[in-house]
């Protein structure tokens, strides 16, 4: 069967959920691992090391490897073993938004662009996530690429029981209605434009709504700017809660009234999926490939900038049960359809019909 | 690139009749409307974003968080807000006269001079603070360009390493 090679491995992470997923239905047909150049020691049962590459149990066979950043440890590793590649490509944040936070990363992020290039010729069979994925491939030199959706792993919130504690604690104090972001903490995430976007419905419409922002703080001074702005822009309640267990993820979902993100740049945007799954109803920014993973179920902001437009946009869908009610619904068929069954059969079919590899 | 195998969602977004599109539709032509009658402000274009730059700019050179606390300042001065004590009253009449309108002009002037040397005390270091931290801040933006300008040399430097046999003529 096939091995597969990422950079980073995390628990919750969605590329880790995707390789293990995809890992554990190649694994019904024969020895199929996953290695990673940074896995969390909590992950050392499911993801090897990458030093450990070399002695992979298919060296006669394609590697699937999944891109999301440059390293050049990884790259080293692919130059030296010289595999033939399966290329699973999951987005490249843009460099430049940060260069202020972290330049090491804007490097790595500049590099890996380079990198893919680098390895284009290695490359027999491309996938990318999304329409907007496969356009970057495109233009750095890629032919015939596949696009299938990632593997979201929406039964992690469909089949828990949601702890609904600390969502009750914030209800406790009069919050409603909830605006829920899920999303790490990142610049080109835009929860900045988040944090506005409350600030005006909670002055506009409702002065008890709050914001919840669930994931983690990955750059301290973006945080810090964060909270600060929050403070400038007179936010009510402190929105930040980190990272969640996915009982208390999925208590959130359920609660809240909106699922809003209003980011940049999104490869796919996994969280707007679990969201749907569970009926959440969504607003999100009509930008990169959260059109086309949205598409009907959710409102489209055109213009996220706009925090009065945003927070409209909000009261509307708070306010209009029907509209509400219809969103859940198109919400929960649309998660369906991308759901991790769906797109599981579609690589599964792919590797046999490209690569004469049945699972 | 392949047509999408991802599955397409229905077009029916952008027709008027989809209750969804309608909806939002409405909530747009409500705000152009208030806008264009110059009820409510229209913000101008990157304003968001410059808002927050400035919000970062500010974290960055730590003139936010830095707030000075003058209390333990202003605390130290509360001696002078008691003027002469009376127990220290006594003497002749005009003596006691004088003394007790030196103590009551005393009350008034000296906590006002008080308040003055504190404030201007704490002005004094809120602006040496401020100096600092923007130093600071044009330090660490140097040098954090010097380390990524470096980090990009470093790779730059190790493919010439790797190129450089590969393109030298054969003897």
């Amino acid at each position: 069967m096939l091995d597969q090679l990422l950079v980073g491995a995390a628990p919750g992470d969605a590329i880790t959920l995707s390789a293990l997923k995809l890992r554990d239905a190649l694994r019904e047909s024969g020895d199929s691992e996953v290695y990673a150049a940074f896995p969390e020691p909590i992950l050392s049962d499911e993801v090897h090391p990458l030093k450990a590459l070399a002695s992979r149990p298919n060296r006669e066979r394609p590697l699937i490897f999944h891109a999301s950043i440059g390293c050049e440890q990884v790259h080293e590793a692919i130059r030296s073993l010289e595999p033939t590649l399966v290329l699973v490509y999951h987005n490249m944040s843009p460099a430049d938004s940060f260069e202020r936070y972290a330049p090491e990363v804007a490097a790595d992020l500049t590099r890996g662009r380079w990198e893919l290039e680098d390895i284009r010729e290695r490359v027999i069979l491309s996938v990318a996530d999304s329409q907007f994925n496969a356009s970057e491939l495109v233009e750095l030199g890629y032919t015939d690429v596949h696009v299938i959706p990632p593997l979201p792993d929406t039964g992690r919130v469909l089949n828990c029981t949601p702890e609904i504690r600390p969502l009750r604690r914030l209800q406790a104090q009069r919050a409603d209605p909830v605006i829920l972001f899920i999303g790490q903490q990142l610049p080109h995430k835009r929860v900045d434009r988040v944090i506005a976007a409350v600030a005006v419905l909670q002055q506009e419409f409702f002065s008890d709504a709050r914001l919840v922002i669930a994931g983690v703080e990955r750059f301290p001074a973006y945080t810090a700017s964060l909270k600060e702005f929050a403070a400038t822009v007179g936010l009510m309640g402190d929105p930040f809660v980190g990272r969640l267990t996915d009982e208390e993820l999925t208590g959130f979902l359920m609660g809240a009234d909106v699922f809003l993100t209003l980011s940049d740049h999104e490869g796919f945007c996994v969280p707007v999926v679990e969201a749907m799954a569970v009926g959440t109803p969504v607003v999100a920014s009509s930008t990169a490939a959260i059109p086309e993973t949205v598409g009907d179920a959710g409102v489209l902001v055109t213009d996220p900038d706009d925090p009065m437009l945003v927070a409209a946009l909000m009261n509307e869908v708070i306010v209009n049960q029907s509209l509400a009610h219809e969103l859940r619904g198109r919400g929960v068929a649309r998660a369906e359809e991308l759901g991790v069954g769906a797109s599981l059969t579609k690589y599964l079919d792919l590797l046999d019909s490209e690569l004469g590899i049945p699972a | 690139m392949q047509s999408a195998d991802i599955p397409e969602a229905e077009p029916a977004a952008e027709e008027m009749n989809d209750a969804v599109a309608a909806a939002v539709s409405r909530v747009e032509s409500q705000l152009e409307d208030l806008r264009s009658k110059g009820k409510l402000p229209r913000l101008p274009k990157g304003e968001l974003d410059r808002q927050f730059q400035g919000v970062v700019e500010s974290v960055e050179a730590q003139l936010l968080t830095a707030r000075v606390d003058a209390h333990d300042v202003v605390a130290s001065s509360d001696y002078l807000t008691g003027g002469i004590p009376d127990s220290e009253v006594g003497g002749s009449g005009a003596r006691r006269i004088v003394v007790r309108f030196l103590s009551s002009w005393t009350k008034f002037i000296l906590p006002r001079l008080g308040r003055f040397a504190t404030a201007t005390a704490v002005a004094i270091d809120q602006l040496a603070d401020r100096q600092d931290h923007i130093q600071n801040l044009v330090v660490n933006n140097q040098l954090d360009r010097i380390r990524s300008l470096e980090y990009r040399c470093a790779q730059l430097e190790l493919e010439l390493d790797r190129l450089q046999p590969a393109s030298e003529p054969e003897a």
